[in-house]
């Protein structure tokens, strides 16, 4: 059963959205991807939702937040790892041809309290947590092992970061964040080594909500058009353990980028024009695009990625849902010209315990 | 979809939660601290896969089984991972500090902690002195009390010997 894209809303984002509450945010931004779908919340018949409790600053958000995603009398399934992994979960849920119509809806106020408290409370409380283990030092310690294992050096981490704000700029769903030169990022003060402040992306606030629909439902409801096929996902999870291998090798995310493309019925990067990677430092572009393989032709997080917007949560699927915009020619200004095929990259956990891969080809072929 | 941005914040409640756990040691965690406390590092191991772990564990990832024996782990080791946090750090002393997941002599997986003697004056040169395969020795503090924080690493000198505060 093919699966494809229907519709999708990317709230506005904020460093700080005090003038809404979180479920004004999610209603908000999944009545926007119904209305861009053509669909209404009673056609829907499963809602898959990625978010975090701890993040949310209540136990099993989902009690409050399916209703304003549209789940009222419909399925409902929450996902704890990131927004991405509930739109592999969703398009798994319409594979198995038990649902139709599915909104997969995901947020974040990164805002609300202090991330990396939570981060730390991930971590194992009697060998790990005593040693302060949360985002930073975590993405210091793969930055580190990067560097070595790929010979990543500070100015190219530099540039990354600066053609990311530069791309982000353009992203009218982007924070608009100034540029900021290469003097100021060498400058910026030093976190964990080797990151500089200026090498992390900003954490903002904001929600992504996208409407998926089967093949089958498609052919039923012939007055729809989707936006993009859903042609492979894959995921993966590493090792706990933060050891050189484990950060060196960046496994699972080789795994998750190969069962996407061979899904997707690739055999390599070559049949991807776009990418949307998750890049929470300039050193996580720098490592994927060599573990990935990609080559000169693929255009890179076109979206500026986190530096555009990073609601840390659902941050991945907001970059499935620019991907999704680049097939669907509706990504404006920061648009890549004749984009067939677009893959988005998303990752969680301690450096990138769990990563995601999605791959999105223009719709139209095989619907009838 | 248009955004919010203009719309006015009407405030918010702030709440702060407090929460204790008591965390279980268990079985082997228990057996770890106490070893600890006679100034021994203990891993475990599976006889099926042969792997010896450390921080201890109960089973084994890889056959499923019973880790079946204690394995005391050397106190000499290999950095396989290393940072120093200059600022935002949540750990249990103020930064700079620096951490390392070390390899021990005799387990096949590394365990976090506290790189100890080290001159945090310049950070980038503290850096290259604990970069990846740089040996380091484990050292007590005086009186253990079943605790990770119960030791600490040091960086070998040229001699063997553990390198002192301020450096080599």
């Amino acid at each position: 059963m093919n699966v494809y894209v229907l519709g999708l809303a990317i709230h506005e984002p904020s460093s700080r959205l005090d003038a809404l509450r979180l479920e004004e945010l999610v209603y908000r931004t999944a009545r926007a991807a119904l209305d861009d779908a053509g669909v209404t919340r009673g056609q829907l018949d499963s809602v898959t939702l990625g978010s975090c409790d701890e993040l949310d600053g209540r136990s099993i958000s989902s009690m409050l937040m399916a209703m304003p995603a549209g789940a009222y009398l419909t399925d409902e399934i929450k996902v704890t790892d990131s927004g991405a992994s509930a739109l592999c979960l969703a398009t798994a849920r319409l594979k198995s041809e038990d649902f139709d119509l599915g909104m997969v809806a995901s947020w974040c106020k990164s805002s609300k309290t202090d991330v990396e408290s939570v981060m730390r409370l991930r971590g194992e409380p009697f060998f790990t947590r005593p040693f302060g283990l949360n985002m930073l030092l975590s993405d210091a310690l793969f930055a580190q092992a990067v560097e070595l294992a790929f010979g990543i050096g500070e100015e190219e981490v530099v540039g990354r970061v600066r053609a990311s704000y530069e791309r982000a700029a353009r992203n009218p769903r982007g924070m608009g964040f100034e540029v900021p030169s290469a003097a100021d990022l060498r400058a910026s003060v030093r976190e964990a080594m080797p990151l500089r402040k200026g090498y992390r992306a900003p954490l903002t606030d904001g929600a992504v909500c996208m409407v998926l629909a089967s093949e089958r439902w498609l052919d039923r409801n012939p007055g729809h058009t989707p936006m993009a096929q859903v042609t492979g996902v894959g995921w993966a999870t590493d090792s706990y353990r933060l050891g050189e291998q484990r950060l060196r090798s960046m496994n699972s995310a080789r795994v998750a980028w190969r069962n996407a493309l061979r899904q997707a019925g690739l055999d390599g990067a070559g049949g991807i024009d776009v990418i949307e990677i998750e890049s929470q430092t300039g050193y996580h572009e720098a490592a994927y695009v060599r573990a990935f393989g990609l080559p000169e032709h693929v255009a890179v997080s076109p979206s500026g990625g986190p530096f555009a917007q990073n609601p840390l949560f659902c941050t991945g699927l907001v970059g499935a849902a620019e991907a999704v915009l680049q097939v669907a020619g509706r990504a404006g200004a920061v648009q890549v010209p004749r984009v067939r095929r677009a893959a988005a990259h998303s990752c969680h956990g301690y450096a990138q315990q769990g990563n995601v891969v999605m791959v999105f080809e223009a719709a139209g072929a095989g619907i009838a | 979809m248009s955004g919010n941005t203009a719309e006015p914040a009407r405030g918010y409640l702030t709440e702060q939660v407090t929460l204790r756990y008591d965390y279980a040691f268990g079985e082997v965690v228990g057996t770890f601290m106490d070893g600890l406390k006679n100034r021994k590092i203990l891993a475990t191991r599976c006889s099926k896969s042969a792997m010896v772990y450390l921080p201890p564990r109960a089973f084994c990832e890889r056959s499923f089984e019973k880790c079946d024996s204690w394995v005391e782990a050397g106190h000499e080791g290999v950095i396989e991972a290393s940072t120093i946090v200059v600022r935002g750090f949540e750990g249990s002393r103020p930064p700079p500090i620096a951490v390392a997941y070390v390899r021990l002599d005799g387990v096949d997986s590394a365990i976090v902690n506290y790189v100890e003697g080290l001159d945090l004056s310049d950070v980038e040169a503290a850096m290259r002195r604990i970069c990846p395969g740089t040996r380091v020795s484990v050292e007590f503090i005086d009186e253990p009390q079943g605790s990770i924080t119960d030791f600490h690493y040091r960086l070998l000198t040229d001699d063997g010997s553990a390198a002192r505060a301020g450096g080599r």
